[in-house]
């Protein structure tokens, strides 16, 4: 799993975690065993993420609590910590990130790990309805004893989960070298400065299936994630539909777009905000990006390229 | 990165020339303002004096020799001026618009994109 890496002081490691490849590339400050014990506690941040907040093992911490939201329910401390975040993304972004959308992928019949990416897929359930909106979401929590109560609905954390494990994981290598990159699929954190000495380069992913990438960004102390439909979506009675749900209507969101990138110092806010700005549809994502001085860099349908004006110190390159 | 840096060294090699042409023209200009001055002066006076003047006519539109020097004097100025302008336009562009696309993409540490959107 560890491996000397191009240059001689870089060390590096890889896994597969929460349905994605991590992979963690760190310069070292400390012995060799020091940074070998922090990268391997670091990728067992993620399996531990995943083992407690995955909703498609009906015994895990998290479908357990779902299984009766009002009711108090002790957690493992990952799932715990998540919950609350989720709560805190909740209201950071007044509602527009809701993890209540969780009966919403059911419905769609996103309940069960669904083969994306080898053909298309589709599900044996009814044609997608819009729905009220969800009351207000008051869960609570008792820090002390790690209980908590959902409140009315079981909760969905793929908006948070991965970002959250990005971020603790980043906080386990900080003790043994300031440099290093955590990069779990979309969502990624730049610490410091790459091996060449420069800002770390991060390439946007064509969400169209190109090989090349659409943008490359600089980053230093900064985190990024994208929202993206090109794998994740299915077909349900005849509609096409996709896992990002805009927890207002209950149906999937982000009309005439195809991908959203966000970079913040934050992994797991990223993540969120790059959701919630998908969720905004093309007409409003760059107004609401500008008026909240978010990074944030989107593809249309069209395969237009947008970008808000505080991504702009971020881009190195961007396709032509 | 290299999209930056090739975009930094343009714009301090536009910064220099512009420098360089400022510290050029600066002793120019100033000589030439004297020039003009005087000449303006003379001008003057050889309209307002009788007999001073070939053309005893008012300003620098008098098509005196020394008017029309003034003239051409001014017109290397205003060429100079332009030029500048134009250079601190480009300089300002450079620093104010989006990166303009290279041929091909740098090299990446990593990708972000649909991977990541897994649900844990």
């Amino acid at each position: 799993m560890l491996s000397p890496d191009v240059t001689p002081v870089e060390v590096s490691a890889h896994s597969r975690a929460m349905a994605s490849s991590v992979t963690i590339r760190i310069l070292p400050r400390a012995d060799r065993a020091a940074v070998e014990r922090a990268l391997a506690h670091a990728l067992t941040v993620f399996d531990d993420v995943e083992a407690s907040c995955t909703r498609f093992v009906p015994t895990s911490p998290l479908m357990r609590a779902n299984a009766a939201p009002d009711c108090w329910h002790k957690v493992p401390l990952p799932c715990f910590h998540a919950l609350a975040e989720a709560y805190r993304a909740y209201l950071l972004t007044q509602g527009r990130f809701d993890p209540r959308v969780l009966g919403d992928l059911t419905r769609l019949g996103y309940d069960r790990s669904l083969p994306f990416g080898s053909g298309p897929v589709r599900t044996r359930v009814g044609a997608p309805l819009r729905r009220k909106p969800l009351p207000t979401w008051l869960p609570r929590f008792r820090r002390a004893q790690h209980t908590v109560l959902l409140g009315g609905r079981g909760v969905d954390l793929g908006g948070i989960g991965k970002g959250l494990a990005v971020r603790w994981a980043s906080e386990l290598l900080r003790r043994v070298g300031t440099d290093h990159l955590v990069e779990a699929g979309g969502d990624c954190y730049c610490a410091g400065r790459s091996p060449e000495g420069d800002p770390w380069r991060v390439g946007v992913e064509d969400p169209f299936g190109g090989n090349a990438p659409v943008a490359v960004l600089e980053l230093s102390d900064r985190a990024c994630a994208t929202s993206s439909i090109r794998l994740r979506h299915w077909e349900v009675a005849g509609a096409q539909v996709h896992h990002l749900v805009d927890p207002r209507t209950g149906l999937p969101g982000g009309s005439g777009l195809r991908a959203v990138t966000v970079i913040d110092r934050d992994p797991a806010v990223a993540e969120v905000w790059s959701k919630t700005l998908f969720l905004e549809g093309l007409e409003a994502v760059g107004s609401f990006s500008n008026r909240r001085g978010l990074a944030a860099l989107w593809i249309a349908d069209d395969g237009t390229l947008g970008a808000s004006r505080a991504m702009s110190r971020y881009v190195a390159w961007q396709r032509a | 990165m290299a999209a930056t840096a090739d975009l930094r060294a343009a714009a301090l090699r536009s910064e220099r020339w512009r420098r360089t042409l400022r510290r050029r023209i600066t002793p120019w200009v100033a000589a030439l303002a004297t020039a003009s001055a005087t000449i303006g002066a003379v001008t003057w006076a050889g309209s307002v004096i009788p007999g001073a003047s070939s053309a005893g006519r008012r300003g620098p539109t008098a098509q005196t020799p020394a008017a029309a020097a003034w003239l051409k004097s001014q017109s290397r100025v205003l060429q100079l001026q332009q030029r500048i302008d134009s250079d601190e336009r480009q300089i300002a562009h450079l620093a104010g618009s989006p990166l303009p696309a290279l041929p091909a993409a740098p090299a990446v540490h990593a990708t972000t994109g649909a991977s990541g959107v897994a649900v844990p």
